[in-house]
């Protein structure tokens, strides 16, 4: 007899099903280990090793020699600071970025105000174009401005430019400017996110209590934004210091000597300049820490909370009669930061020589060609970051989530050192980075395991070198993103996963890895742009023969060949922006499709049971 | 052997007791409610029972497998349990079929098998046809049923119901609370339920253990926690309460005489103190098992006679002067709620109300007499 509906109503829902044999404690125990130990090894091998390698030379300067030899060494230090060229680079270095500090704080606080606070027309396209600039690499700008402001460029050959005006430019004002509109986003980020949180109810109070509209806003709000704005100035003041993208450009060509540049150059001089380089890189990196921290000891202290449950969204100001000089100034800052030398640079990139101008037989697209030929070293360089950046960024972004998951959901002990680990090393100078593995991955011991051997597996001087730093570039940055994520996915949602059977893998694999994929993809697109445009990592470990798309870039900027430089510019944002296209593309169309499926579904279900 | 069984479970944070050596065992079809206000240590003790915590110490057995033991811990994992949670939990990026099939896949299951077991629990909740939405497609209620079906799929040992109703608006709620207890006990499932709702709790289950700053107050059916409260807390804390204060004497130094004596029971009266400095006697007659050990043992300390709001009678004129623990009251304040008059009589000489029910519509500062009969009295200790 065939079962009827009604003998379904009471299934026997408490037969347990056949239990298939799952994986035994061994290998659960195994694949935690693996899941767990495998990112913090890595974590210790391309990081926090090369770092200590650093301050290790520093202090032991025959420590990575043939013969390793102990005796520390602090006179050296001492002999480096006080050389001339040294602090003079110190000093450029400080007044520089904090001169920077201030331009970038004013104007990215002025930016966000305008964008979140009133009625500014085109508000969400200068928001998407604070995003375009922060994804700009330095020396791109630095570059593009060179490239505007010499005698011959395109500009000069129309306006004429006084020498004076070009000595005014390359100098170190010039360089102040420059570091200052690559840097007023991260102003801004940590401003507009601020006052994203922030009501309308304080300055409401205000008002109430007869104060006029600037008046509340300079004795309610500012104070209120103070901690955003000291932090968005720290960023600031770290990323300046610790730019090489400058100093390699603009700052060469104005003989500014910076920081950074001198310890290029102790690298790249004959012989090298052991001493001088760790010296540098832990001064850097010592510089980079204090500032953090400093941030990080304020942030704390001033508890100035203003998201609670009764915040209600902020109103908009109307900026009547200010809204065309509110909308002049953030035209002219985009134009500088991104218009012009976009512009000028695509211009460029047309040209056979920049001081003929744009007439017609000055133009053409030569220099794409030159550098798409399959067989040409240039878009052998292009593909080659391709692949390194590609590969980086999928590598940090899986091994930076479990590394997240660690720190913030569960107790294992030594994780608030690895939650140290990686803010620390997440503002690390890339250039002190790669010192770090020119020392590290060169030590003679390795030897013993094979490493750095000619028949071993070398890692200094070959692709791999380049791949673990864009790794270890990546990687805390990836760590301390999926933090962020891993806060706004509530515990309950891992807790029933774990109560209905999850080990750790299915955890990361089934429920966090889907719940989070939007801001893996955000990270895992940030690391690839980064390693993109890496110049000071790729400058220190390219292989020889093998550099990369920003390597190349730069050399033919050296060499005077803007054209064909500006191309490979060019080509290589359009690789990353359609990679960008692609990444956003993808899953909105996926979840689209979806959402359609269930709709289509969820309809036909329902006119089943209506039938 | 017990179903399940907890000894001497206890958990600190920093230098705060939350659980404190907690003894419980349960049945296999039992319902048990952990009652008590926030901060109790009710969710504590259910997560060590899940393993989401890890206790001190203590002993932790369900069936035949032990789950903790005093540093050894069954990863939850492998522990075969159900959780409803407090905000349901249901994840985001999965259908309501991948929701309730997600325990399935992980022991590997055919997926002839998990879809035909997802419809099932899905006509077990009411819900069929439902598998294909997400969970932001479906009402507070659905969410609710949903998330029971998912913690039913694996045929769990036991079901933990963390606050699971305390996101539902007071009518849902309702309707909710007697849906699950008749499913649970149709399908003859073992649960443990946390909640702070003394409603919630009498409805749900066969037993309730009310807990306060880490510790028992009292185990029982909730008829026995109602009518036979061992403190203060538990009186107040499942139904109303009227309390007043007073010193347990025995019969032979009350001094008057007592008619109510059935001589084979014994009689505690409370003298109750008033705000005036005159002692009311008040009589409780009360037979011997239902008088506290403890209240036995100091019958001169300071106790709290109970008496619950719907056993206290209301006079309009003054009774026979032989009818036992009569007070002369005054009408406070009154509200008419769920069909009756809810009224708070300031009592002569206490600074305490007394809330009663009135079979008449009561008028402000009306004159009225309040009778408390012993068998409806109960003394407990002074807190």
């Amino acid at each position: 007899m065939a079962a009827t509906k009604a003998q379904h109503t009471q299934p026997d829902l408490f037969a347990p099903p056949a239990q298939p044999p799952r994986v035994g404690r061994i290998g659960r125990q195994a694949l935690q280990l693996l899941v767990i130990g495998l990112p913090i090894v890595t974590l210790l091998l391309l990081i926090f090793y090369p770092l200590s390698a650093i301050i290790l030379q520093s202090v032991f300067p025959n420590l990575y020699t043939a013969h390793p030899d102990i005796t520390p060494q602090f006179g050296l230090i001492v002999q480096v600071l006080s050389q001339k060229h040294t602090y003079v680079a110190v000093f450029n270095t400080l007044w520089i970025s904090t001169i920077t500090v201030v331009i970038t704080c004013t104007f990215g606080t002025l930016l966000a105000i305008l964008t979140e606070r009133t009625d500014l027309p085109g508000r969400r396209v200068f928001r998407l174009l604070v995003w375009l600039v922060f994804f700009t690499p330095s020396y791109m700008l630095g570059e593009a401005w060179t490239l505007i402001l010499i005698r011959g460029s395109l500009p000069d050959h129309y306006l004429h430019f006084s020498q004076a005006f070009i000595q005014t430019f390359l100098s170190p004002l010039g360089v102040i400017i420059v570091l200052s509109l690559k840097g007023f986003p991260l102003t801004y980020l940590a401003v507009s996110a601020a006052l994203q949180g922030l009501g309308s109810e304080f300055e409401e109070a205000a008002h109430v209590a007869g104060a006029r509209p600037l008046q509340a806003w300079l004795s309610i709000n500012m104070p209120l934004l103070l901690p955003a704005i000291f932090a968005g100035g720290l960023l600031t003041f770290t990323d300046s210091i610790s730019d090489f993208g400058t100093a390699a450009t603009i700052a060469q060509n104005a003989s500014v000597p910076l920081v950074t540049y001198q310890l290029y150059s102790a690298v790249y001089s004959s012989p090298v300049d052991f001493s001088q380089a760790a010296t540098l890189s832990v001064l850097l990196f010592v510089l980079t820490i204090g500032a953090l921290f400093l941030q990080g000891r304020f942030l704390r202290s001033r508890s100035f909370q203003v998201i609670s449950g009764r915040t209600r969204p902020a109103h908009r100001m109307s900026l009547k009669l200010w809204k065309i000089p509110a909308l002049t100034f953030c035209v002219i800052l985009f134009a500088l930061a991104l218009f012009i030398p976009g512009l000028i640079s695509t211009l460029a990139s047309f040209t056979h020589f920049l001081e003929r101008g744009l007439v017609p037989s000055n133009l053409s697209l030569e220099n794409y060609t030159k550098v798409l030929q399959s067989n040409t070293n240039d878009a052998v360089a292009l593909g080659r970051s391709f692949v390194l950046s590609l590969t980086a960024a999928s590598i940090a972004s899986l091994v930076g989530l479990p590394v997240a998951f660690i720190i913030r959901r569960t107790n294992l002990p030594g994780r608030r050192l690895l939650s140290f680990l990686t803010i620390a090393t997440v503002a690390v100078p890339g250039l002190v980075l790669a010192c770090g593995y020119i020392f590290a991955w060169n030590a003679p011991w390795l030897g013993a395991f094979g490493i750095g051997t000619p028949n071993g597996f070398r890692i200094y001087g070959t692709s791999w070198g380049l791949l673990f730093v864009y790794i270890a570039g990546g990687l805390p940055l990836a760590a301390r993103l999926g933090i962020g994520s891993l806060d706004q996915i509530g515990q309950s949602l891992l807790d029933s996963a774990r109560v209905q059977g999850a080990n750790l893998f299915q955890l990361l694999t089934q429920v966090i890895v889907p719940l989070m994929r939007s801001s893996l993809l955000s990270t895992w697109l940030l690391v690839f742009s980064g390693s993109m445009f890496a110049l000071a990592t790729s400058e220190l470990l390219y292989p020889a023969g093998q550099p990369t798309a920003a390597v190349a870039i730069v050399k033919y900027f050296n060499d005077l060949r803007y054209g064909i430089g500006m191309a490979l510019t060019v080509l290589t944002v359009i690789a990353v922006s359609i990679m960008l296209l692609i990444l956003r593309a993808i899953p909105w169309i996926v979840g689209r499709m979806l959402r359609q499926r269930a709709i289509v579904l969820t309809t036909q279900a329902a006119a089943t049971e209506s039938e | 052997m017990s179903f399940l069984e907890i000894k001497a479970l206890t958990k600190q944070y920093a230098a705060r007791t939350v659980v404190s050596a907690i003894d419980l065992t349960l049945e296999k079809g039992e319902i048990l409610s952990l009652l008590g206000p926030s901060g109790c240590g009710k969710t504590t003790i259910l997560r060590m029972i899940a393993g989401l915590i890890t206790p001190d110490s203590g002993y932790i057995r369900v069936e035949n497998r032990v789950f903790y033991d005093n540093g050894r811990q069954l990863p939850t994992e492998e522990r075969e349990l159900g959780m409803v949670f407090q905000d349901l939990a249901l994840w985001p990026h999965m259908t309501v079929a991948k929701n309730i099939g997600f325990g399935l896949r992980l022991r590997r299951q055919p997926a002839a098998f998990i879809a035909e077991r997802v419809e099932e629990l899905l006509m077990l909740v009411n819900l069929p046809g439902f598998g294909n939405r997400y969970p932001h497609q479906l009402s507070g209620g659905q969410q609710q049923r949903i998330a029971v079906a998912r913690a039913l799929a694996t045929s769990p040992r036991i079901i933990l119901l963390d606050e699971p109703l305390s996101s539902l608006d007071t009518g849902l709620r309702a309707t909710m609370r007697e849906e699950l207890v008749q499913l649970f006990k149709r399908l003859k499932i073992t649960a443990i339920n946390v909640t702070h709702d003394q409603d919630e709790a009498t409805v749900m289950s066969d037993r309730i253990m009310v807990l306060r700053d880490g510790r028992i107050q009292q185990m029982g059916r909730p008829t026995e926690l109602y009518l036979e409260p061992e403190n203060v807390f538990v009186a107040s804390f499942i139904g109303q309460a009227n309390f007043l204060q007073g010193h347990a004497i025995s019969a032979a130094d009350s001094h008057t005489d007592d008619t109510h004596t059935d001589g084979s029971t014994p009689m505690i009266h409370v003298k109750v103190l008033s705000t005036h400095g005159v002692e009311t006697l008040l009589t409780e007659r009360l037979f011997t098992s239902s008088v506290s050990p403890n209240i036995r043992a100091h019958l001169n300390d300071g106790v709290m006679l109970m008496c619950r709001p719907d056993n206290v009678r209301v006079h309009l004129c003054e009774p026979m002067p032989d009818v036992p623990n009569v007070l002369r009251g005054t009408v406070a304040h009154t509200s008419f709620v769920a069909g009756r008059w809810r009224t708070l009589f300031g009592v002569d000489g206490q600074a305490q109300p007394v809330l009663a029910y009135p079979s008449f519509s009561p008028q402000i500062d009306q004159r009225v007499w309040l009778e408390l009969p012993p068998p409806d009295c109960r003394i407990l200790p002074m807190e």
